[in-house]
């Protein structure tokens, strides 16, 4: 079955869906989203075991303000469920199942209930599709901060993310009360004066220590210092690149940035995976069957299918590889 | 001004943020409204699916001008029903008389068809 909606959802209220995929570390994420008139902040944490086709939606606000985030079927033009504030007698948390025509939720809407006559107002909305490829599996923690100040821009004036979401970029330096950090893919690895010396970093600004994740974002390529052997990062877990490998569009088809590998210090791989996070999806480059990280093991999405109805996306496919998948450990299949 | 409670993992939107007044939800505008077309559910990743969401948005927005402008004629009497074969149509947004928005959407349902069928491409 297929559905076909025709909406004239206002596209200013359409903001970006910011990608967990591409942020450095396992997660839980902070997105602060500064909307028009209003900063709300998304705490996105993957749940193992939650489909991607699920979502759990809780809603914080300390706001006098009434506020409603309705789940919203565009196919029937109307909401199914809704958290917001206790004051207009809403519950705080929702569980939501992605839609299939008119059962299900689309994506949500996010209101304000002003002063009369206006009353409950939409304002802010997300494309469904990334919504859930990006969102799904996961509970969302929304937290309305502020609705008296905003970025004064609307959805389709504020710009596209770019990735990979760090909180440093590449080769920043950190103090550490043991020596130094160095940043690659968004991820803080361990190095000594030495490493700075040799990486050219000796005269590079210090930033003071502040938490940052140990797995870099997707599609990170890092290589030590002393060895030739590059590894391209996807789901935390390194995967080793062919030494002569073409870059993209030169013969190639992995799915990882044609720049150049990042170098951390001696060792630095240690700290990187070997099983890719759950929920991350991967095949080999020449292998058209795709495998899904759950529960520490590799389980094969058996068809298209069952990519469909596990609301398994195949924009998160990452490629490795031939042969980077043969040693991890086998689940059971997806159907 | 208030903080978010940590420092986030990423941001949407610009950091610099100022008292903004509200402005309207809805379109100020007919010329404001873009229509979008969401398809969803079984095959809706199937290659087959590429591009679909676009020919059928032309196909609305064709349609909708030839009724607005009265150019559009009602070609012959169209099922009632929402629903065609695995394909179910919701039309909102449109502002179609009834016996026009069937029409609309036997005109999709025979896109998707020719789409199905291998025929490709917009009418």
């Amino acid at each position: 079955m297929s559905c076909i909606t025709t909406n004239s959802l206002d596209f200013r209220s359409i903001y970006p869906v910011l990608d967990p995929r591409r942020t450095a570390g396992p997660g839980p994420f902070a997105y602060a989203y500064n909307l028009a008139s209003d900063r709300v902040e998304f705490d996105v944490k993957r749940l193992t075991g939650l489909s991607a086709c699920e979502m759990f939606v809780n809603f914080t606000t300390t706001l006098t303000e009434g506020k409603q985030v309705q789940a919203w079927n565009i196919f029937n033009n109307n909401f199914v469920q809704s958290v917001g504030s206790s004051g207009l007698g809403l519950q705080n948390s929702m569980h939501i199942m992605k839609a299939s025509c008119g059962a299900g939720v689309d994506t949500i809407i996010l209101c304000r209930d002003f002063a009369w006559p206006r009353g409950m107002t939409a304002l802010y909305t997300f494309m469904p599709n990334d919504f859930w490829d990006f969102w799904g599996g996961c509970a969302v923690n929304l937290t309305w901060v502020d609705d008296t100040i905003g970025s004064g821009l609307w959805g389709n004036q504020t710009p596209q993310p770019t990735y990979p979401l760090v909180k440093f970029p590449d080769r920043t330096v950190m103090a550490t009360s043991s020596g130094f950090l160095v940043m690659a893919g968004g991820a803080g690895f361990a190095a000594d004066s030495n490493f700075l010396a040799m990486a050219g970093l000796s005269g590079a600004p210090v930033v003071p220590f502040s938490p940052v994740p140990s797995l870099p974002a997707d599609f990170t390529v890092v290589r030590e210092i002393h060895d030739k052997r590059s590894f391209v990062v996807f789901g935390g877990a390194k995967f080793l690149l062919p030494l002569f490998h073409l870059p993209i569009g030169m013969g190639s088809s992995f799915s990882f940035s044609p720049s150049p590998a990042q170098v951390i210090p001696p060792g630095g791989t240690a700290q990187l995976l070997t099983m890719p996070i759950d929920g991350t999806l991967l095949r080999e480059e020449h292998n058209a069957s795709v495998f899904l990280a759950d529960h520490g093991q590799l389980r094969h999405v058996v068809s298209p299918a069952a990519m469909d109805s596990n609301c398994l996306p195949w924009r998160h496919v990452r490629i490795v590889p031939d042969g980077a998948l043969a040693a991890l450990a086998r689940g059971p299949d997806i159907t | 001004m208030p903080d978010f409670p940590s420092p986030p993992d990423g941001t949407v939107g610009p950091s610099v943020v100022r008292t903004a007044a509200v402005g309207p939800f809805a379109p100020a505008t007919a010329e404001d409204i873009q229509l979008r077309v969401f398809i969803s559910g079984a095959g809706s990743s199937d290659p087959d699916a590429v591009g679909l969401d676009e020919d059928i948005r032309l196909l609305v927005n064709a349609y909708v001008r030839g009724a607005r402008s009265g150019a559009g004629q009602v070609r012959a009497a169209a099922p009632a029903s929402q629903g065609h074969g695995d394909v179910q149509i919701a039309l909102h947004g449109l502002n179609l008389k009834p016996e026009e928005a069937n029409e609309l959407r036997q005109l999709i349902s025979e896109l998707v068809a020719k789409r199905a069928a291998g025929d490709g491409g917009a009418p």
